[in-house]
Parts: C-alpha cells; structure tokens; sequence
C-alpha cells in the first residue's frame, strides 16, 4: 500500500513517461508523507525548476551545491501541514555531484587537470547516463547521512521512463570499455590500439586526441569507484525500504508507455509500490440551475454543450483507467484529477489528503 | 476576439524544421500532422525522428502502421517519406566519404578499437545522428520535419556543432560540422517550431527555450499552442460568465470556464514574449480533440494568431 510506504519507506522513486506530471506527483506524496514523518526531503534533477516553484521558491533560491531548502511556515500552512512540519526540497546538479566524486577520488592536481578538459565541463551532455547515475549517487549518501527519514526522487525527464533503471549499466558499460585502454598505455604493448592510435588522430586532429587522453587518463582513477557503485545500485531496488512509483496519465499515448514500464520493471523484478493515473478529467459539475435566471437560451445551450464535451473527456478517461486496471489486476492505483482552477498549493494539499 | 486567419501552417514551413518541446505536449502528434499536411499540398516531404535505443517501439513510427522507421528514407504515403536518424550509420557514411573506400570504411570500422572508440567515446554518437541528419538536408527534399526528442532541451543537437568544433577546429569533422551548421542557422532554409500547452510552467518554458534559441542564433518558426480548449462563447459571453462565476456558488462550478481562461492567458503570454522582441515567428493554435487519430489530420485546423 502506497499509504504504508508513506510511513516505512526512506526512498520513493517518482518514475513516468514525459509531461505525465512526474514533478506535482513526487510533490504531492512528499506532502502527505511530511504529516507522518519528522524529516521528509524531495528531491529533482529537472533543470525547468518545477519543483521549486510548485513550492513557491524562486529560481534565485536555488543553492550552489544543491543543499536542500526547507519550507517555511507559512508555506507548510497553505500546504495544510502543522508549521512544526520537516519537508525540505532540493534540485540536483549533476554536475556538483561530480565535482564532489572528483574531489574525494583525485588528487587537487589531478582533479584540476580533469575538470579542464572539454569533455569533462560538457560531460554532463555528452555522457549518457550520467544524470541518473548522479541521482544514485546523491540518494544514496543521503540515505547514509541519515539526516531525512524519507526521500522522494522525482527522476528525470527521459527519452523512455527506462532509461533511469538502465543508466548504471550504461555508465558501468562506458567505464568498462576498451575505449579507457585505446587512450591509456598501459603495461603490455597492445598492438591494435596503436592502429587506432593513427586512425583517430588523423581523422580528429591533435586537440581532441590530446584532450580525449588527458580526459580518460586522468578519469581513470575514477572508474574503480563508479564502477564499483554501479554494480551495488543493481541492488539497490531490492532494499526493503525503496518503493518505485510510477505515474502516467489515461491519453493513448502515455498509457502504452506507463504499461511498457511496468512490464520492464516486472521483467527486471523492481517492485512498483503503485501506479497513479495523474490528470484524469473529471465530469462536469455545472447545471443551468446554478446560474439562476438572467441568462439566455442561446447562452445556456453553449454551456450544455461545453459541459458535454467535458463529460465526454471524463468518460473517455474513465473507459482507458479500466481497461488498463482489468490487464493489470491486483495493483494498487491511484488517481490524481486534472485540475485547473486551483492554484499549486490547493492541487498538492488535495493530493496528498487523498493518499492519506 | 482575435484576429484569426486559417491559412496553413505549412505556407510557414521552412525547408527544414526542428519541432521541439517537453515531453507530453503533443510533439510527436504534430510533427506527424504536419508532414501529413505537406506532403499532401504536392511536396516532397521527409520526416525524421532520431533512434532511441531503448528497444521500444516508435510513438511516430506507430502513427504510420510501423514499429520503426528504417534507416533510409522509406516511402510511408505518397510524397512523405520516414526516416530514423542513427548514430552507427553516420558515423560509418562519414568515414565512408573521408576513406572513399567501402573496403577501406568496412576495415576500419571492423578494427575493434575504432568500435570500442566510436560507442564509448562521449559525444561520438551525437555526431553520428548529425552527419546522417546533414545527409538528408542535404538530399533533394522539399521539406523536412524532425521530431526532436523529449529530453531535457533539444539544445543539445543544435549546440554540438559548436561544442565539438572546439575541439575539433580542422579537418574533415570540422568540415562536415560547418555545413550542418550553415542549414540550421541559416533563416532561409530553417526554422524551430515550440509546441507547448495552456498551462502555466509549460508556457515560461517555452518562452525560456526561446529565449535559448535567440542567444544560440537559431532561427524561430513559431510558437504552436497544442489542445485550445472547446469554446463556443464570443467575447461578451466570456465577460459575463467570468462575471457569473466570481459571485456565488457558480464559482467553484464553472470549472470548464477555467480551461478557457488559462488557455486565453497562456495566449496571452506568448504573444507578449514575441512582442517585445522584432524578430519573425508567429503562434499557431491547435484544437484538442476528442480521438487521437483525429489530431493527424489536425494540421488542417491550425490557426494563426495575428500578433
């Protein structure tokens, strides 16, 4: 029962689709968790910052090194939390987390040399992966520390939700390649990576061959390390006390992606805690009634007509919400409404009362 | 009301156009509707999604009856051809052109270093994905239509030539990255299109990401307003409704009205964020429609908003 995780768990891993409202769920369970727990922290890495301003923080809040932000009294307030309530919230920069990992890892020489190649101030783009990877990395050091009870991770926007569970392999694939050896002679003389040697020079030029050298020699003493996390994070959903919980709206399109997704996640033995169907249109609430009289017939017939398109927006979503239940039989489900008159703190506190 | 003209969208259209926006806002639907569109008024038209090596399945490949686009233009209607964009097949015809030699190409791509280099190696694939995207600007297209994926900012794509020209500032690459370049920067021939929705934080993204392309020098399309809520009501009706539903319990009730009233601020905003500036583009507006398979053929309904 998601209810129970909201007592038990310390991570909640937030996982969906793209524009499916990843952020306002995570927000949302991070909310109703905070009136059961002392210490709940979530948690982004969305560079548009939604997290940030579904709390009412403004960009200019954001801290270098992504120390968390707790929220003050007046906002846990208009979130219906009591103002002795412990919920903070933080956005992941990849980047802080590798600067970090370099700083532990290397020597100040080494690091300085590392982080003055191109590759490694662009890596953050150019290495797939990584993002996640740094997610891991980051959740898990918090959950070490101690210093939060729970942990809500809104992942990040990706191509497929997927993509998040395959990053370690991905980095771990990367790290373990030849690719570290074409640029690193090491002891036996190794006749093929010299042909290659000519052929990538040649072909790239004298500066990205030196830079791609320096990078990966000195990376080199970071792989161990990476290498050595990726393989623990394969465990990591296996840990009794982390839930995933994947969201996805009832549009064609999203649902055959939140379906693809539990499936991977069955296939791979990640247990979903639930699935919340977010955005779900409700039926219209308005009769002609309500606006008593003083209004014309033509009026009062468009208003009929808006309010039978809304109704036929609630029912279609309705008919996808079950037929996706009846091939999943035995999950909890959760629905969130779509909602459009409220404003963000109204959505979340509805949110949350209904999960507890 | 506004000024609204029906004219096509695809009278707009450049030779190449990147159809960008977060994920969930329609994207793939539109690109797919365009190229339907513009094909039918009699062009040659290609439209291009970049592989994901997921495994999974084609959300715009789906809309076509297929499960994936080939690596070649295939014919999927008549004058609209598909394609997927991969990193593999760049880079191989890019080698192929330096070495000229298929035997020579097949060698050195067999030459397990090069393998391990061009898979591992950061940035390798993008540029894979960009040498097979230039081959196709550069083939005998009227229009093509890239529907640029979801994740994070399509940036990305259209910075790496920059990116890697600093570090590759000669030589072929260099070559090859300056004429991709010279298609997508040049405001003739192309133009990025921002599909958003209604709603408030997809709205300042999009006029953020705008503001990217600006500083970057990419040339804008247009801003295009996905789902524009059902509304029968003219102006006045619109006032005394909103009238109605401040006092009383009509308030809490008229929920649909609010839809109307986001998407006419979210307008709103977008047209003010182009106002302030001289550059071209326009907002193009798409109507939510009841069946999915009934937005493919939206592109016809798009309407213009004159700013």
């Amino acid at each position: 029962m998601l209810r129970d995780a909201l007592y038990e768990k310390r991570c909640l891993m937030v996982c969906g689709g793209g524009g499916v409202g990843k952020t306002t769920v995570s927000a949302s369970l991070a909310v109703a968790a905070a009136h059961v727990r002392k210490r709940v922290l979530v948690v982004t890495i969305d560079p548009a910052k939604r997290l940030l301003q579904a709390f009412g923080f403004n960009d200019a809040l954001l801290q270098e090194g992504g120390a968390p932000l707790a929220l003050s009294g007046d906002v846990l307030t208009r979130l219906g939390l009591p103002e002795s309530a412990g919920l903070s919230v933080a956005i992941l920069n990849p980047k802080w987390v590798l600067d970090r990992i370099v700083a532990q890892s290397l020597t100040p020489g080494q690091g300085s040399k590392l982080k003055d190649t191109v590759i490694y101030r662009e890596m953050g783009q150019m290495v797939h992966g990584l993002q996640e990877y740094t997610a891991y990395e980051w959740v898990t050091r918090m959950l070490t520390d101690d210093e939060y009870d729970l942990i809500v991770l809104d992942t990040p926007p990706a191509f497929h939700a997927k993509e998040f569970f395959n990053a370690p392999a991905k980095i771990r694939n990367l790290m373990e390649s030849r690719v570290f050896q074409i640029f690193i002679p090491s002891g036996h003389s190794w006749i093929p990576s010299l042909l290659t040697f000519g052929w990538v020079e040649k072909l790239l030029g004298e500066r990205i061959y030196r830079e791609s050298k320096m990078f990966f020699e000195t990376f080199t003493g970071l792989r161990d390390r990476i290498i050595a996390r990726c393989g623990k994070l394969a465990e990591f959903f296996s840990q009794r006390e982390v839930a995933v919980v994947v969201v996805g709206t009832p549009e064609s399109t999203p649902v055959l992606e939140l379906e693809g997704l539990i499936g991977f996640l069955e296939e791979k033995r990640i247990p979903v805690e639930a699935v919340v169907m977010n955005q779900v249109e409700r039926a219209s609430e308005f009769t002609p009634e309500i606006l008593g009289s003083g209004i014309s017939e033509e009026l009062l017939a468009k208003l009929s007509e808006l309010k039978l398109h809304q109704d036929a927006k609630a029912d279609r979503a309705f008919e996808s919400i079950q037929r996706v239940k009846s091939r999943h039989p035995g999950r909890e489900w959760v629905e969130f409404p779509m909602v459009y008159s409220l404003d963000g703190f109204e959505i979340l506190k509805q949110n949350a009362a209904q999960m507890r | 009301m506004d000024n609204v003209t029906s004219n096509s969208i695809i009278h707009d259209l450049k030779r190449i156009n990147l159809i960008s926006g977060k994920g969930g806002v329609g994207r793939t639907t539109l690109s797919a509707a365009m190229a339907r569109a513009s094909a039918a008024s009699g062009k040659k038209t290609l439209l291009l999604e970049i592989e994901d090596d997921s495994g999974w399945d084609s959300a715009l490949a789906r809309s076509f009856g297929r499960k994936h686009f080939q690596i070649e233009p295939e014919l999927l209607e008549k004058n609209l051809y598909g394609i997927s964009l991969s990193a593999t097949v760049g880079q191989e015809r890019f080698l192929q052109s330096f070495l000229k030699l298929k035997s020579l190409t097949d060698l050195v791509m067999g030459n397990q270093g090069v393998k391990w280099f061009l898979e591992g190696a950061p940035a390798f694939k993008e540029m894979g994905v960009f040498f097979h995207l230039l081959l196709q600007m550069r083939a005998d297209f009227d229009t093509l239509i890239l529907d640029l994926p979801a994740t994070g900012h399509f940036v990305g794509l259209a910075r790496l030539p920059d990116l890697l020209l600093k570090m590759i500032p000669f030589g072929p690459i260099a070559d090859r990255l300056r004429e991709g370049q010279k298609f997508l920067y040049d405001r003739a021939s192309s133009a990025v299109w921002i599909v958003t929705l209604p709603q408030p934080l997809p709205v300042s993204e999009a006029i953020e990401l705008r503001t990217v392309l600006q500083k970057e020098s990419l040339p804008f399309g247009g801003f295009i307003l996905n789902r524009a809520p059902f509304n029968p009501f003219t102006e006045q009706e619109e006032e005394l409704l909103e009238g109605l539903s401040r006092k009383s319990a009509a308030g809490k009730l008229l929920v649909d009205l609010e839809r109307i009233r986001r998407f006419r601020d979210s307008r709103n905003r977008l047209k003010e964020s182009m106002g302030s500036s001289t550059g071209t583009g326009s907002i193009w507006i798409a109507p939510e429609s009841l069946r999915p398979d009934q937005e493919l053929l939206m592109s016809r309904k798009l309407k213009r908003v004159e700013c």
